[in-house]
């Protein structure tokens, strides 16, 4: 009770503080920086989407202002939930993330028979206005599964592990059914990294990652959409006007932009040149558009979100949110390199967004309830919430 | 640390299992979470260097190649138009099919489905004017580069395109059509299929005829949309100017077709027929016949891609006579009121020299001379003018100059060396009934044209220059060339009305109008020689005579006949064309007899 009375004591009851969780002066350096970060991040990814969209979205739609405005409906909802999560006692999410992954798992198995299919991949369910893709949107109870399971990872039945594990490696595997290589690739290379951070032995995770690098190869040779993106990600000059395509559009978009940049919203390659310009290749655009200082601010910026990702693990109480916070930062920082690595070419051509940039609710909701959990754990960790104190078993 | 608890419940109920410690999560596992992060995002920033700084120059180049398109200018040609604005040669944009058949592909298609070329003949074959069998032989067995049809218009391009076919290209292409066919084709010209000019205008003025347009290199979004980014000035400009005429197309038509029906039957081997006005030497008309038709000139001898009113000369006769009364009247050695005496035939230093019927006319003055053409007479006229006198007046005249003209290739007149002319008594005696030298049918109206704008040397032409738009173009005004009296023309002239009235030239007599005229019926000189029984039949007029605005000249290479002279050969033609003249440039007849001269 001790705490109770020091927080009423500092308390200014300002409206808005008393809708926060935690008064603002309580909230670590962290959380306020990671919450900076964050607005900053979700506001220059929708004037990146802007500028990216714009072109396209005047020729196709009638509109310029189509996905913006899209988007922006999106980003409300995204923050509403935002602000749920991080108002929202760990416990709960974790309580309920296993049941979560287990739906999750059913309505990604649900599009392979349901889905609607774009670009010969099956990953969405038409629910009348919207377009739901449960790969996506399942990101983040995977952590606070993942969480759960690896948190204690010596200390559980070797049943319990089995069971969860299978979970796991059928999700991946359906989502790599829809075709969705790059999900699946991150879903698994998150677990990983997870797993890693909760200390399994190393040697498992050797194991795991040799299994799982078997598992990516034998998807590669068995799907030939796939081979030819590996392909032509090899060498995209080889047929230029076909797999080589996309990355050659994005390359020239990146190189065109060399040390400055051409400036906010001159980009060319935007211009119908660039293919899926609001999502995929997003940060092509990005970059001829603020060159190589844009990409470095970026990159530096990431860096910054992962190293304050780390001080809120470490600062965490508990195994389970120290693991939840390192995998909020993994998902987010992973999915951003992945995406940009593809589009530089460091990596396969495959479809996975950006956060909190591309164009999509899906990513965008997904992305901001992993940021919003981050942000809970760091607050957590103040061990002022009640959320700190031992509670009746579960 | 904390949280024991929690797990111990669930630990304990399992039965044979040792209790196992709790196990903290390890801060350099989390670390070596965060350094894989940090790593790859170190990478990237490598790849970005390499791609934006190191390679940049490469890319961009390769982005920018692919952006820019660099738009060849089509050539296109600007129009020509008669004095009215009347479309005489026109581009209009046709289109090449191009065929690609290993990109056939519907529109609705799998992208990567290709169709059969019978497929895409069977829907062009709707449009085209071709069968499915010759479009798919057409076609072949080639992937792509196939030129399928040629000359399409701009609907059926239209059409094509709507098919959305891919793998079909519609190149668009200038053609030039001359909407008034054969009329024109001896000043204008025409453009052979690789659109270089072969004749007329279209040649001699090729310069002012192209279009300049620019290459332009624009940058474009992958649609095709233009960017304003580096656009130099000017390169959408496009001008609207027109080449315009001095000519008119009706008058012109119904000059051809006069020309045409009395060289028809006469069997003569050409003619021509040309309407100027006298006070600015603007060409009304230049008809000529026989001509070609400068959309299908390849049907037709390239031998009628000249015109020969310009190019050729020939020996004018008695047409040429009244010129000469101006000039003897100029240097004052005949009298206007003077008389001569025709004995039908002289003898100039052992060459007889007869009038055309070798009958004597007796005493008579100089109106009866032109009445009669009497050879004798018009000796007897100029054997007062000295020799090299008389040969500067024909110099001055320009008989042996190009003439000032954009007709193209106009030649000079030929006339004998000053030494020559001087030395040999004959060769003033044959110039002054006008023959011996020689000039084109051009200069002849030039020259008459002098006599009817009461002296003044105008400069034959037939183009008033580029002008944009739909606007017309005034009419030039008249040089200030003055070479003779107005006094001296305006008595040759009506000297040339009485011809009208009552010699040779009565045939265009026209009650109501004072017309001024000459016959002429030339021996032909070939190659020095008189070619025997062929004959130049010509004609002159100038109207009104009491103020001249018009001159006529009709003339008729070697028709066949006894009775061919100028009278019965050209007089005819010149009566239809001054029908149309006075009709089309709304003379008003003549109503004062007792009127002056003017001018």
């Amino acid at each position: 009770m001790r705490d109770w009375e020091f927080v009423t004591q500092v308390k200014k009851p300002a409206f808005w503080q008393r809708l926060l969780p935690l008064p603002w002066e309580l909230w670590p350096t962290e959380a306020r920086l990671l919450l900076t970060l964050i607005g900053f991040w979700s506001i220059a990814g929708l004037v990146i989407l802007g500028s990216a969209s714009w072109w396209v979205a005047s020729r196709e739609m009638g509109d310029g202002a189509y996905y913006i405005k899209r988007q922006l409906i999106w980003l409300t909802a995204s923050w509403t939930l935002f602000y749920l999560v991080i108002s929202t006692h760990l416990k709960n999410w974790l309580r309920i993330a296993g049941p979560i992954v287990l739906l999750g798992g059913f309505l990604v198995g649900a599009t392979l028979l349901i889905g609607s299919t774009v670009n010969g991949a099956s990953r969405w369910l038409i629910l009348g206005p919207l377009q739901i893709q449960p790969s996506e949107l399942i990101k983040p109870f995977v952590i606070l599964q993942a969480a759960n399971l690896f948190a204690h990872w010596k200390r559980i039945t070797s049943d319990q592990r089995i069971f969860w594990l299978g979970i796991f490696l059928t999700l991946i595997l359906l989502i790599l059914k829809q075709p969705n290589l790059s999900t699946a690739a991150l879903t698994g290379i998150l677990l990983w990294l997870i797993a890693l951070g909760a200390g399994v032995r190393l040697s498992s995770l050797l194991i795991t990652a040799i299994t799982g690098g078997l598992l990516g190869a034998a998807s590669i040779l068995i799907n030939e959409y796939q081979r030819l993106r590996v392909i032509s990600f090899l060498d995209p000059w080889q047929d230029p006007q076909g797999n080589g395509y996309q990355l050659i559009q994005s390359l020239l978009a990146i190189g065109s932009g060399g040390w400055f940049g051409e400036g906010f919203g001159l980009s060319t390659q935007k211009l119908q040149y660039l293919p899926i310009q609001s999502t995929d290749f997003i940060y092509a655009v990005f970059a001829e558009e603020f060159g190589f200082i844009g990409s470095l601010l970026v990159l530096i910026f990431l860096m910054l979100f992962s190293f304050l990702g780390l001080r809120v693990a470490l600062r965490c109480k508990g195994n389970q949110s120290k693991l939840v916070a390192i995998g909020c930062t993994t998902l987010l920082v992973g999915q951003s390199f992945l995406n940009i690595g593809v589009a530089s070419g460091v990596m396969p051509t495959t479809g996975l967004p950006l956060p909190m940039v591309s164009y999509g609710g899906n990513s965008l909701l997904s992305s901001l309830v992993t940021a919003g959990l981050l942000i809970r754990c760091s607050l957590e960790s103040t061990g002022v919430l009640e959320g700190v104190r031992p509670h009746k078993v579960t | 640390m904390s949280l024991p608890k929690n797990h111990r419940s669930r630990v304990t109920g399992r039965k044979k299992r040792r209790v196992i410690p709790f196990e903290p999560v390890y801060p350099c596992r989390l670390k070596s979470v965060f350094a894989i992060l940090f790593l790859g995002l170190f990478t990237l920033m490598g790849r970005m260097a390499w791609l934006q700084i190191l390679q940049a120059p490469t890319l961009q180049a390769r982005a920018r190649a692919s952006q820019t398109q660099k738009t060849q200018p089509l050539g296109t040609r600007r129009s020509i138009v008669d004095r009215r604005g009347r479309l005489i040669a026109i581009d209009e944009e046709r289109f090449r099919l191009w065929a690609h058949p290993r990109y056939f592909n519907f529109p609705g298609d799998n992208p990567a489905f290709i169709r059969e070329p019978v497929e895409v003949a069977r829907k062009l074959s709707k449009i085209l004017d071709f069968s499915i069998d010759e479009l798919v032989a057409r076609l072949g067995d080639r992937p792509s580069g196939v030129k399928l049809v040629e000359g399409l218009d701009a609907q059926i391009a239209l059409d094509i395109k709507q098919l959305g076919i891919s793998g079909l290209d519609l190149e668009p292409y200038p053609q030039r059509i001359y909407p008034q066919g054969a009329l024109f084709a001896n000043v204008v010209g025409f453009l052979n299929q690789e659109r270089v000019p072969q004749a007329g205008l279209e040649q001699s003025l090729n310069d002012q005829l192209i279009r300049k347009e620019k290459a332009r290199i624009l940058r474009r979004g992958a649609d095709g949309t233009p960017l304003p980014d580096d656009l130099p000035l000017g390169v959408f400009d496009r001008d609207n100017l027109r080449l315009h005429l001095t000519m008119d197309a009706r008058l012109q038509e119904l000059s051809v077709k006069a020309l045409a029906t009395e060289v028809r039957k006469w069997d003569a081997k050409k003619g021509v027929a040309i309407v100027m006005d006298v006070t600015n030497g603007e060409l009304l008309a230049l008809a000529s016949t026989p001509t070609y038709d400068p959309n299908r000139y390849w049907k037709f001898s390239p031998a009628l891609f000249r015109e020969w009113s310009v190019q050729d000369l020939f020996e004018p006769g008695s047409t040429f006579k009244p010129i000469n009364l101006a000039l003897a009247l100029q240097e004052g050695v005949i009298n206007p009121l003077g008389q001569v005496e025709d004995t039908g035939s002289l003898n100039i230093g052992g060459w007889s020299i007869y009038n055309h019927n070798r009958l004597a006319n007796g005493v008579i003055d100089f109106s009866k001379v032109l009445q009669v053409s009497s050879n004798v007479g018009m000796v007897k006229a100029m054997r007062n003018l000295k020799p090299s006198s008389y040969w500067d007046w024909l110099h001055r005249l320009g008989v042996d100059v190009r003439p000032d003209t954009d007709l193209p290739g106009a030649v000079p007149g030929q006339l004998k060396s000053k030494e020559e002319f001087v030395s040999k008594p004959i060769e003033l005696a044959t110039a002054s009934y006008g023959q011996g030298f020689s000039l084109t049918p051009l200069k002849l109206a030039q020259l008459h044209a002098l006599i009817a704008n009461g002296g003044h040397l105008v400069k034959p032409h037939i183009t008033r220059g580029l002008f944009a738009g739909d606007e017309l173009i005034p009419a030039s005004t008249a040089g200030d060339y003055r070479l003779l009296r107005t006094e001296v023309t305006q008595t040759v002239l009506n000297w040339m009305e009485s011809v009208v009235e009552q010699g040779s030239g009565v045939g265009v007599y026209t009650p109501g109008y004072r017309i001024a005229g000459k016959t002429g019926t030339a021996q032909k000189a070939v190659n020095g020689r008189y070619k025997p029984g062929a004959k130049i039949c010509s004609f002159v007029a100038n109207l009104p005579a009491d103020n001249p605005k018009y001159v006529v000249l009709v003339v008729v290479d070697e028709p066949k006949g006894d009775h061919a002279y100028g009278s019965t050969v050209a007089v005819p033609v010149a009566k239809k064309i001054i029908d149309g003249l006075l009709v089309l440039q709304k003379i008003p007849p003549h109503r004062n007899e007792t009127q002056a001269s003017a001018s």
